[in-house]
């Protein structure tokens, strides 16, 4: 039914917790720590949709988003954005590299699920 | 004198004597001066009498008696207009 | 016949009337009642001082030898009076604005407040009054000597000394007691005028009273009485002589000039208005007191013995008639007349005397201490209070010297002369710019010298100075200096000959000097102030514009700078086409003036100067001092306001300083929150998820189960010890942390970091070096604190140490006052750039990451540090990261909290 979900976050609780969520509603869910090579591994997996964590180490979530944004085969791809901070400038920037979604942490475990789900359609 | 109506003059008289009174006052001892200190006062001081009296008393009293009563007159203009 | 004593009882009752009446009067006005003692009436009938015993006696006496020409002592003060607008008026004005305290002081303000002049004036004044003082004492003595049967000839035995210096004294306590009972503003004595002018009401009823006895009485009117007269009495064929002109002049120069005329015609002047009254009242007062002189006079010679002294008629007619009680009025009338003309003229002369020679002298010698004004006032009253008792000496010994001889009884009119000579000087001074102060004190010498020379000294009949043959040949026998008649001109009369070439000498110099000397600023200032008093000139044409060039050079130089005004005034002069001198003070260049000035002092002021001396506007000087008061006013207020804005804009400054460091502390207020936020909501999130798997999810394995709760455990913890790290920094930060000091050893505190990190260590199996020996160091610090730290720094190695296995290696030493801690690790180390960066809140090292860190460890342990009065530092350089505590081996309050 589902297809493949990427998961770019740098709290191990946090992959965990989304993870076991995404994998018991049937998503085929694919992790990864670093925004380093994010948009790399997003390219080869190819996933349905991309979860980004805004604060990740060594890159900003939006610098990988302009990125995914930036490869043709990522391009198109829905990309939900997870935020801790909340700010409207961040929001702002997120949207302008295009980001399909954004997300305050924390959030409710139905709200990431359904949201997921509507950005795979 | 002292019972002359106090009637509101004019404002513009009251600021100013006329030029004519301020102009009296101020001839009124040259009139003094040339008619006592003057040769003119010989002729008025022939030895006569006027009603007993010597005309020479008479004329100088007189004359002095007629300049109080100018100064009078003109002092009341002038004080009564404000610039006493 | 009166009896002595009851003549003496009489006066002495009159003289206490007089003391209550004066008493009574100064109370009244001080205390604001009895205002109409301010009247006219009261003013008119205080000027009778002119009226003294000599003429009070003597004009019945002249009458009796020379007919009509007493009048002509009355008429020059009528005529004087009677234009008052001339003069009076201007003298009153003067003396009111100026605040004017005697005739002398009149003259040194109008010449530049000359205190010389001043001196010169009084000294003249007290030689011309004495012998009128003398003259009084000698009619009141003569009078007491018709009552007690005495011919009038005796005045010089003993009795009438003794009587004459009765009277001076008496007269001398009454004056001090009325004339200096204060020192008024103005010089007013409300008690003393008031009792002048109950005297003057005394004389004119006494005269009245014996002149209508004579014609009513005596005689059966008017006709009746000049039937009786001498056919050759009147002499009025030869009234218009010299002499008459000059008694004239004299007596009209004398109501203006003697000090104690001028000090009941302006100083005592307490409002101009007055005189309008007092110019018609006063000649009328005059008239009446005249009126019947000749008929007296008439009386007295047919009725008395032709030996009978001319002088006494006012008091010898009633008594020969058997008007014992007329006569004692007479007596009393005449009494008046010399007391009131004593006590004016001693306070005149006293306060001359210790206004322009007592103070100026005191003030010399007192130069150093600047004076109080108690001082003055007390030395000033005392001073005249002894000149009066001098005056009235020097009116006493001088009668007693030429006492009874003919010299006193013509001394009413030298006496006139020599006061005259300040005429010039003051007519000049009132009415004429140019008069300057040399001219008026070489004006007023030459005709002092004039007068002594050709009438005082030889009043004395040769006795005092002029030996009889220098008066009848001249001084070495040269006829044309005689005294008398002068380069041989014989003249009618001795006083016209005085009175000719003293004034005409006088004024000669006066104003040939004023043409040659040119007055100084004050006497400029002075000099507009006096001739401008009335504040406005009646402009005489549309364009006034009479400026004298001279003076609009000298404002221009002062204005606008010697040099260019100067330049200014020649190329003006050239335009004009002059070929040299100063340019005409056209209306063109006058504004150009104008315009000039308005820009160093304002327009204006500079209106207004300029209006000052061209005359086109009425501006007084006093307006003038006023704009320039205003003018500094202003200046000294823009000072003020520039000073103000200039502190305005160091504030200003300093605010926006202020608020641009509180937009940068606000700014990292934000980022700090942002960053809490970031921190608190990422562990929040992970236990809001998990704690929302259990409970949504009913069959999870047990060791899911499990985890998922650990996991909730964890974070909680997290988020507890984030939340204290916080508050910690806070408390840190704003200096409210309790600092328990006590003396501790380092072993100990090293010890506990050990223990507390040593879980941590297992994790990564770091291996922690010590040095026990270097430990052993006592310190007075706070050890739960110190320990803090020394966990924070072994944690962060733990975590941040890229080596494996980690080595952390603790060591101390003494530096002489401090100990230092070093937590050295053998990783890597912290990069150059990111030093800075690794003490700031929220910072991780790019490198390093691990969970639980929320990057508040090294800026806590660097607040501590603080707190404990030492640093933490980064010291690079070694082979890995290296931070080293240091603080002082007795605990010390931070440099700033």
């Amino acid at each position: 039914m589902a297809g493949k979900v990427l998961l770019i976050e740098d709290e191990p609780h946090i992959v965990e917790a989304i993870s076991f969520l995404l994998e018991r509603a049937g998503w085929q869910v694919f992790t990864h720590s670093n925004g380093q090579d994010a948009a790399e591994v997003a390219g080869r997996i190819a996933p349905d949709v991309i979860i980004l964590d805004n604060m990740l180490p060594n890159k900003s979530g939006i610098d990988v988003l302009r990125e995914i944004r930036a490869d043709a085969t990522t391009s198109g791809k829905p990309v939900l954005m997870l935020t801790a901070k909340g700010q409207a400038r961040d929001k702002a920037a997120a949207e302008e590299a295009g980001v399909s979604m954004f997300m305050t942490k924390p959030f409710s475990n139905q709200a990431i699920i359904d949201t997921v789900k509507m950005l795979a359609q | 004198m002292k019972s002359e109506p106090e009637k509101p003059e004019p404002s513009g008289k009251r600021a100013q004597p006329t030029r004519k009174i301020r102009e009296s006052a101020a001839l009124l001892p040259l009139l003094g001066i040339f008619l006592l200190l003057t040769p003119l006062i010989s002729a008025f001081t022939q030895d006569s009498f006027t009603g007993g009296i010597p005309k020479a008393v008479s004329y100088i009293f007189g004359i002095w008696i007629g300049l109080i009563v100018l100064a009078a007159i003109l002092a009341r203009r002038l004080y009564n207009s404000g610039d006493g | 016949m009166q009896s002595f004593n009851l003549l003496v009882s009489i006066c002495l009752l009159y003289v206490a009337a007089l003391f209550v009446i004066a008493y009574v009067a100064e109370r009244g006005v001080q205390e604001g009642r009895l205002n109409f003692l301010r009247s006219p009436v009261i003013y008119t009938l205080s000027l009778s001082v002119y009226c003294t015993a000599w003429t009070f006696y003597g004009a019945v006496g002249s009458a009796a030898r020379s007919g009509l020409e007493f009048v002509a002592i009355y008429l020059g003060p009528t005529l004087v009076f009677v234009g008052w607008w001339w003069f009076l008026r201007k003298l009153v004005r003067i003396g009111r604005t100026q605040r004017i305290t005697s005739i002398a002081d009149l003259l040194s303000s109008r010449y530049g407040k000359s205190n010389t002049l001043a001196v010169v004036v009084t000294l003249l004044a007290v030689i011309g009054t004495t012998p009128y003082i003398a003259l009084q004492l000698q009619s009141l003595t003569l009078s007491f000597f018709v009552f007690t049967g005495g011919s009038g000839e005796g005045t010089s035995t003993p009795f009438a000394s003794v009587t004459a210096f009765w009277v001076a004294a008496g007269l001398a306590v009454f004056t001090i007691v009325f004339g200096t009972r204060s020192l008024d503003a103005n010089e007013r004595h409300h008690g003393v005028v008031t009792a002048i002018a109950v005297e003057a009401v005394v004389k004119l009823i006494a005269l009245l009273s014996v002149g209508i006895f004579v014609v009513w009485g005596v005689a059966s009117g008017p006709a009746d009485i000049f039937e009786r007269m001498d056919q050759d009495l009147l002499q009025s064929s030869q009234i218009f002589n010299g002499r008459w002109v000059t008694l004239m002049f004299l007596s009209a120069a004398a109501i203006i000039c003697l000090p104690r005329m001028f000090q009941v015609v302006v100083v005592e002047n307490s409002n101009e208005r007055h005189l309008a009254t007092a110019s018609w009242a006063f000649p009328l007062y005059l008239f009446l007191m005249s009126l019947f002189v000749l008929p007296i006079a008439i009386a007295g010679q047919s009725e008395l013995p032709a030996d009978a002294n001319p002088d006494l008629f006012v008091m010898t007619v009633p008594l020969a008639k058997g008007q014992g009680t007329l006569a004692t009025l007479a007596f009393l009338g005449g009494f008046s007349s010399a007391t009131s003309m004593v006590i004016v003229a001693a306070i005149a002369l006293s306060t001359m005397m210790s206004n322009h020679i007592v103070l100026p002298i005191w003030l010399q010698l007192n130069k150093k201490r600047s004076p109080a004004s108690d001082d003055v006032r007390t030395l000033l009253l005392r001073t005249r209070r002894i000149s009066i008792g001098v005056v009235l000496a020097l009116g006493y010994f001088y009668f007693q010297i030429t006492g009874g001889s003919d010299a006193l009884a013509s001394i009413g009119l030298i006496a006139f002369l020599g006061v005259a000579q300040v005429l010039p000087a003051l007519l000049g001074g009132v009415f004429w710019h140019s008069a300057t102060r040399p001219a008026a004190i070489m004006g007023i010498c030459t005709g002092f010298f004039f007068w002594a020379y050709t009438l005082f000294l030889p009043s004395f009949d040769g006795a005092f100075i002029l030996s009889q043959s220098v008066i009848e040949n001249g001084p070495f026998g040269i006829s044309a200096l005689r005294p008398q008649s002068l380069w041989g001109n014989s003249f009618e009369d001795p006083l016209v000959h005085a009175v000719f070439w003293s004034i005409s000498f006088n004024t000669l110099v006066f104003v040939v000097a004023s043409l040659l000397t040119n007055p100084n600023s004050m006497e400029r200032q002075q000099s507009a102030q006096f001739i401008n008093v009335y504040g406005r000139i009646s402009p005489s044409s549309t364009i006034a514009r009479n400026a004298e060039a001279e003076e609009l050079l000298i404002l221009a130089q002062r204005i606008l700078g010697r040099q260019e005004a100067m330049n200014l005034f020649n190329q003006t002069a050239v335009s004009q086409g002059k070929v040299s001198g100063l340019p005409d003070p056209t209306q063109p260049f006058v504004e150009e003036l104008e315009r000039k000035f308005a820009g160093s002092v304002g327009a204006a002021t500079s209106h207004a100067m300029l209006a000052q001396i061209t005359g086109g506007e009425s501006v007084s000087v006093e307006d003038m001092i006023a704009v320039a008061d205003e003018t500094a006013q202003i200046m000294e207020y823009s000072e003020r306001l520039k000073t103000q804005s200039e502190e305005l804009k160091k504030t200003a400054q300093q605010l926006r300083a202020a608020n641009s460091q509180l937009l940068k502390l606000g700014e990292q207020k934000d980022t700090f929150l942002s960053q809490v936020s970031h921190e608190l909501r990422t562990p929040m999130t992970s236990i809001r998820s998990f704690s929302g798997i259990l409970r949504d999810s009913d069959s999870l394995p047990p060791e899911k189960l499990k985890h998922f709760s650990s996991v909730i455990h964890t974070e909680s913890i997290r988020l507890t010890r984030l939340l204290d790290d916080i508050l910690d920094l806070s408390f840190m930060e704003n200096g409210k942390v309790q600092l328990n000091i006590a003396p501790v050893n380092l072993s100990e505190v090293i010890n506990r970091a050990a223990t507390a990190t040593e879980t941590q260590l297992q994790e990564r199996s770091s291996e922690l070096l010590r040095n026990p020996a270097s430990e052993q160091i006592k310190v007075a610090t706070d050890s739960d604190r110190l320990a803090q730290v020394v966990i924070n720094l072994v944690a962060n190695a733990n975590k941040y140490c890229d080596a494996e296995p980690p080595q952390i290696s603790v060591s101390c030493r003494r530096n002489g006052g401090t100990v230092e801690i070093d937590v050295a690790d053998n990783g890597s180390g912290v990069d150059e750039s990111e030093v800075e960066l690794i003490f700031q809140k929220f910072s991780k090292l790019s490198g390093g990451f691990f969970v639980g860190s929320a990057g508040l460890g090294l800026p806590i342990s660097r607040e501590i540090m603080r707190n404990l009065g030492g640093t933490l530092t980064y010291e690079p350089g070694g082979a890995g990261a290296l931070f080293r505590v240091t603080l002082p081996l007795e605990h010390t309050e931070p440099a700033s909290a």
